[in-house]
């Protein structure tokens, strides 16, 4: 699902403020609330036109579509839950974006990094798919690492993991955690395979960016 | 405030100071005090304040008002500010893309980010950046434009219509100030609908957090970004910074490394009231424009 922020009325080139935010978002919360979105449905934000943008605006578009791919992931998510209309709810999405100029990708990389989270910026796309992205923000270096992998691999396991890479010494119930946490980064999708869950990165190729390189968690 | 020896009180420019002087004697029943006092001229935070009290006061204390009134006959300032939060008086579309010194702009209900409200912040960076801060006037429009919509965002609880706001903004070379007032519920009764700000028990310290610590009513969305980015924008800029809501007040004097700050209690009034003045100068301005 693509979101062209250019399009979105009041149109503008200055994406700025929560409240212009709920405006662009009201028609995505809509369908939500219908059950209108299939689950594990990625909300792609393509940026193409806006010059500008700021944390207010970033958090009430993108980073509330990624809260509620993050609650959606908690089996506490029923406490965590605001009462009001725009609070982020438990909706499976995941959220990527497009077309950053270099001063509305800053304002990203500030929001996100800050905050010790990573996103994505597709590459490559159409309106069926993102084929290509490239990370940026911040995450822990093992995640980092474990994300490495599972992109080289394409699709895996915790045990797949760990029959793959036993130089890293590390227990089928740890890359289940690794494995866990980065499904709630909102950077790999599972499915049940059996009594295993398989995951696989969220896009296709990810690579990654230089704020990551950067970033010390 | 300076008295004379016949008894009339003169006051030269109104600052958001006096403000809480007149507030004082309008609640605690002196307002007939008021008529005293002659001004010639109102800085534009108390402007904002005062036309805030005007619509509050517009039926309970008519003599009030009725002051209010003769100095807005005399100060041009306060009738803007005036006809635009009491009266709703959007500025002409005539003023277009045009630089001004002085205006001011209402916000009612919740559409306010209008085309109306387009022009109005094009002339505000058109206007700061006439005045000498060059590409900072960017920054500053996207400041004015975050503390304008914490008023559509915070000032009434949620699902709620927004409380009636004002915005002004005022330039002078190499200065300028902008305001924001609503009359709402006030920033503790904001944070008090996040669980994580249960125990902020006065205005004052409501402000404190909203201010240092990124405290929002959003629950589990992370700390609130308006303010900072508003301290970002003023970057090494000398600034005056005011905040009043409930009964707490906090200013703030210099720049970002080393502000000053003064915090105290104030006269209990509702809604959110804030002004910013920042020059380009290396002294910190000493009052607002």
């Amino acid at each position: 699902m693509i979101i062209t922020l250019s399009d979105r009325k009041p149109r503008s080139t200055q994406a700025l403020g929560a409240s212009l935010a709920e405006q662009h978002l009201s028609a995505l919360r809509a369908a939500l609330e219908k059950g209108e979105i299939p689950t594990g449905t990625l909300v792609l934000f393509d940026f193409k036109g806006i010059q500008s943008t700021n944390g207010s605006y970033i958090k009430g578009s993108a980073f509330w579509v990624f809260l509620c791919g993050q609650l959606s992931t908690r089996h506490d998510a029923s406490d965590l839950v605001g009462s009001g209309s725009t609070d982020p709810k438990p909706y499976d999405l995941y959220c990527a974006v497009a077309n950053l100029s270099p001063e509305v990708e800053a304002e990203f990389n500030e929001f996100f990094g800050s905050r010790g989270l990573p996103f994505l910026i597709a590459t490559r796309w159409n309106d069926e798919k993102v084929y290509s992205a490239r990370l940026e923000g911040g995450i822990e270096p093992t995640l980092h690492k474990s994300l490495t992998y599972l992109v080289s691999m394409g699709k895996a396991s915790a045990p797949e993991m760990h029959l793959r890479h036993p130089h890293e010494n590390i227990t089928v119930t740890a890359w289940n955690n690794r494995l866990s946490d980065l499904h709630a980064l909102r950077l790999v999708r599972r499915v049940r395979n059996g009594r295993q869950w398989e995951y696989q990165p969220v896009t296709g190729g990810i690579t990654h960016g230089r704020s990551i390189h950067q970033c010390k968690v | 405030m300076r008295e004379d020896w016949e008894g009339v009180v003169f006051v030269m420019i109104l600052t958001s100071h006096e403000v809480e002087e007149i507030r004082y004697l309008a609640i605690n029943g002196h307002p007939e005090e008021l008529e005293r006092i002659t001004i010639s001229d109102v800085d534009l935070g108390a402007a904002v304040e005062l036309a805030c009290c005007r619509f509050i006061w517009r039926q309970s204390v008519p003599i009030v008002v009725r002051v209010f009134e003769n100095w807005a006959n005399s100060v041009p300032i306060l009738r803007a500010a005036f006809r635009a939060l009491v009266e709703g008086v959007v500025p002409s579309r005539q003023l277009k893309f045009e630089p001004q010194e002085i205006e001011f702009y209402p916000l009612v209900g919740t559409c306010w980010a209008n085309n109306d409200h387009h022009l109005f912040a094009s002339r505000f960076c058109k206007s700061v950046k006439g005045v000498g801060f060059g590409r900072t006037s960017q920054a500053l429009a996207g400041a004015f434009h975050e503390m304008a919509d914490n008023v559509a965002q915070h000032s009434a609880s949620s699902g709620s219509m927004p409380a009636r706001g004002l915005l002004g903004y005022r330039v002078a070379q190499q200065k300028m100030s902008f305001a924001v007032g609503d009359v709402g519920r006030g920033v503790l009764a904001s944070l008090k609908e996040n669980s994580q700000w249960q125990q902020i028990s006065d205005s004052g310290a409501a402000l404190e957090a909203i201010l240092h610590q990124g405290a929002s009513r959003r629950i589990n969305a992370g700390p609130g970004e308006g303010f900072k980015q508003l301290f970002k924008s003023l970057g090494s800029l000398q600034g005056f910074l005011s905040f009043r809501s409930g009964d707490g007040f906090i200013s703030l004097s210099g720049s970002r490394d080393a502000y000053i700050e003064r915090r105290g209690s104030a006269i209990p009034f509702p809604g959110f009231q804030l002004s910013v003045t920042c020059s380009v100068e290396k002294q910190p301005p000493k009052n607002a424009t």
